[in-house]
This record gives C-alpha cells, sequence and structure tokens, in this order.
C-alpha cells in the first residue's frame, strides 16, 4: 500500500461502515515492521484492501479486510488474504487472529477455507475473533500426531478455550480476550495450554500478569507447569518471544519436570524507554513462552496493560 | 581462660552482588566470572552446584559473582541477556565471553582456562 492509495482505501473501508482515523492509514502506507496495509488492484484502480498487525510474536492480526462490491466472486478476498497469511508466516507470526461478524457468512466460509477456526465467540455477541494456527503451535504439532482430532469451542461465563480431541489424546487451550473490541478490551491470546497424551500430561499456566506497564518499567510474572503424568518429561527447548522494543528473560532448557511436581518459571519483561504500541492495536503489551516437552509443544502469553 | 580470637569472615567462594558491588568486583580484579540468574528457575538450580564447584576451583585466581535478575531486572536489558542462566567473564572490566544456558564444569573449566592462558600475567 502506498501514500496514493490512501484515498481509495479510505473510501472501501467507508462502504463496509468502518470509519478509520488518517493517522492510522498513514501508518499502513508507511514502511514500519508492526503494520502494513494491502491492496488489490484492477486496471489502476483500488478494488481490495487488508492490514496485518505483527507486533507481538507469535501473534499477528489480520485487520480489515473489504473488497469492492463490484468486485466481489472474483477471488481478489481470496488472494488479499493468502498474500497476508504468506506475509505473517515468513515473519514467523504464525498464530493470526481477525475480528469477523457473526452473520458474515461469505466472510467465514472465506476463513473456514483457510484454517481458521472460531476461538473466543459468545452467542450474545455480535462479534468473534477467529485463530489459525500455523507452524510451531500446539495446535499445529498436535494435528500433526492426531490428525483425525476433532476441534469444540469451550466458554464457560466470560472464559472462553478450546480443545481438540481423540479418544487417546487432548488438547486444551485457554484463551485471554473478548468477542469484539472494546475501548477497554485485551488482545485476544492463549493464557494456558494443557496436553493430555499416553506419554505427556502437562500443562502451562500464566500467573502473576495483568498489570499496568510503561516504557522504561519492568514487571515479572510465572509460568506455572505442572506434570500430572507417572513419569519425568524433559523440557528440551524454551523460547520466548515479544516485541523487539522489549526483553524477555527467562530459563534456558533442558529440565526435567518430574511426575506431579509444580515448576514455577519466572520470566522478566522490561519494555524499553522508545517502546511505543501501534494506533491499530490494544495498548497491551504480550510475552509468549513456548516450551518444548517430548514431541509437544507448550505455549503460555502473559499480557500487561500498557498505560 | 583467654577468649578465643573472633576468627575473620571466610572470603565468600562466590559474591552475591548488586549492580553497585559488581562494580566494584570488577573495579577491583582482572578477571570476574558472573552468574546471572532468576528465582524460579528450574535451569539454574541445576547450574549454581556447578558454578560453586568451579568457584572453588579456580577461586584463588579469579572473582566468581552471581547477580538474581529478580531484584534488578532492568540490568538485563542493559546487559542484553535474554535467558538465565547466563555467565559472563569479564577481563579489564570489559565483557570477554558469555555462555547461555547450563553448561557442564568441564566446559566452563574449559573456557575460564582459555582465559586465563590469553590474559593472566
Amino acid at each position: 500500500m502506498e501514500q496514493e492509495d490512501i484515498r481509495a482505501v479510505a473510501r472501501l473501508q467507508q462502504i463496509a461502515g468502518w470509519r478509520i482515523p488518517s493517522s492510522v492509514l498513514d501508518y499502513w502506507a508507511t514502511d514500519n515492521r508492526e503494520s502494513r496495509g494491502f491492496v488489490a488492484t484492477v486496471e489502476g484502480d483500488v478494488v481490495g484492501c487488508v492490514a496485518l498487525d505483527t507486533v507481538f510474536p507469535p501473534y499477528a492480526e489480520i485487520v480489515n479486510l473489504v473488497v469492492d462490491p463490484n468486485y466481489r466472486r472474483q477471488g481478489i478476498g481470496t488472494m488479499l488474504l493468502r498474500t497476508v497469511i504468506y506475509e505473517a508466516e515468513c515473519l514467523h507470526h504464525t498464530l493470526i487472529t481477525l475480528l469477523t461478524e457473526r452473520r458474515n457468512y461469505a466472510a467465514l466460509r472465506l476463513y473456514a477455507r483457510h484454517c481458521f477456526l472460531p476461538s473466543i465467540a459468545n452467542p450474545l455477541h455480535p462479534q468473534l475473533w477467529l485463530f489459525r494456527y500455523g507452524a510451531n503451535t500446539p495446535p499445529h504439532r498436535f494435528l500433526q500426531q492426531n490428525p483425525f482430532a476433532q476441534y469444540r469451542r469451550l466458554r464457560c461465563g466470560n472464559r472462553y478455550g478450546a480443545v481438540w480431541y481423540t479418544p487417546k489424546a487432548r488438547l486444551r487451550l485457554c484463551f485471554g480476550g473478548q468477542p469484539g473490541q472494546p475501548s477497554d478490551g485485551v488482545a485476544p491470546h492463549i493464557r494456558y495450554t494443557r496436553i493430555l497424551t499416553p506419554d505427556t500430561s502437562v500443562c502451562a499456566t500464566i500467573r502473576g500478569d495483568g498489570r499496568c506497564i510503561q516504557s522504561g518499567e519492568s514487571a515479572s510474572f510465572t509460568v506455572e507447569l505442572y506434570n500430572s503424568g507417572g513419569s519425568p518429561q524433559d523440557v528440551t527447548g524454551v523460547t520466548a518471544l515479544t516485541h523487539p522494543d522489549t526483553t524477555l528473560v527467562t530459563t534456558t532448557a533442558p529440565f526435567t519436570l518430574q511426575p506431579h511436581t509444580r515448576y514455577r518459571v519466572n520470566a522478566i519483561l522490561s519494555v524499553h524507554s522508545y517502546f511505543a504500541p501501534p494506533p491499530t492495536s490494544f495498548p497491551d503489551v504480550l510475552a509468549t513462552l513456548i516450551f518444548r516437552i517430548g514431541g509437544q509443544l507448550l505455549l503460555a502469553t502473559a499480557h500487561f496493560r500498557y498505560a | 581462660m583467654l577468649a578465643k580470637p573472633a576468627e575473620a569472615p571466610a572470603r565468600p567462594i562466590v559474591h552475591r552482588v548488586d549492580r553497585r558491588a559488581l562494580k566494584r568486583l570488577v573495579d577491583q580484579n582482572r578477571i570476574v566470572v558472573l552468574h546471572l540468574f532468576t528465582s524460579n528457575c528450574p535451569a539454574c538450580h541445576t547450574y549454581a552446584p556447578v558454578f560453586y564447584q568451579v568457584a572453588a576451583k579456580y577461586g584463588d585466581r579469579v572473582a566468581f559473582a552471581e547477580l538474581n535478575l529478580d531484584e534488578d531486572p532492568v540490568l538485563a536489558s542493559y546487559m542484553g541477556v535474554q535467558a538465565v542462566p547466563t555467565t559472563l567473564f569479564f577481563v579489564d572490566g570489559r565483557e570477554v565471553h558469555r555462555i547461555v544456558g547450563a553448561v557442564a564444569a568441564s566446559h566452563l573449566s574449559g573456557i575460564l582456562d582459555q582465559i586465563l592462558a590469553r590474559y593472566a600475567r
């Protein structure tokens, strides 16, 4: 997307019923690592647009995919969606999220074809968050080993989750966030992962996050690992992911989880003084830890409010 | 009966330091080995006895120190540390090497032997 496309993109966004501030449109058109816009053109005219936010790895958000009503049913939306998925995965942001309307069936069909699963949804709310679980995420790894696992969305009040299951194995995720995009809302993220297979029975839970953090400050949080199986489990890798303008310090591998023992792994998040969240995303700071345990992955993301 | 004279406190093998004490230690000693850890870090708990074992072996020639990053989290970003345990080797106040992760005593000794061979007067 270039500066000369801004007016056409604003027109398309208005057709879809969204009023995007000019500062955000400018931000999409500038060359930055956190947010970028893409346009589809037919004979020089902009007929579709989409934006991609890649702020906190491994998360990426697809924002405001619109196709001109006169050019729909021609594969333009598919092409834009494939472009942003490819772009996000090239940047190793493999957990892709997007917000859509519950009754926008055409969009839901398009996203379902590209492996987006309804994740944070409530029948009382008109909008829902979809997640796409790419390479090096727990569901992707689990489905490689259990390709016929069934998917089910879970909800208990304001708590949202998902489960993949076979008669012998189960992967459960618990999400942070809410349907829609309220001003005091939280960016969608995974707070808890539990894997139950004949060999492995472990879970990772975030503790001690949720506070406010400012530029130049530090905060610590804990990931609680629990091995509920009968045999020791070796943690062979730990990956810490967050924004490049922050530092996340945590443990290195290897270490062993003894049966029926809780381990609290400490992590320290320091936000550099020059950090500034982009105007398009939630005012949050996310820090993700991925643990490689045997052949499985456990992921837990801590959330801090940027104030 | 004469009172027994109080014994001088034994010099610690590994100095528990904060940022200021680390600066002092680096100023006073030519070669300093610093172990950075956090309290709830399983790999750090595994590595600490190894570090103490090597410190007991080389303590007469090299100063050993440990620093809890929970007490000074900003130091991690100053030093570019992204995982604990991390072992930093300082010679004349400059970092010359670092090891990320829990390593065996032989590995740590090998690095120290190389540093001593190169920098010890």
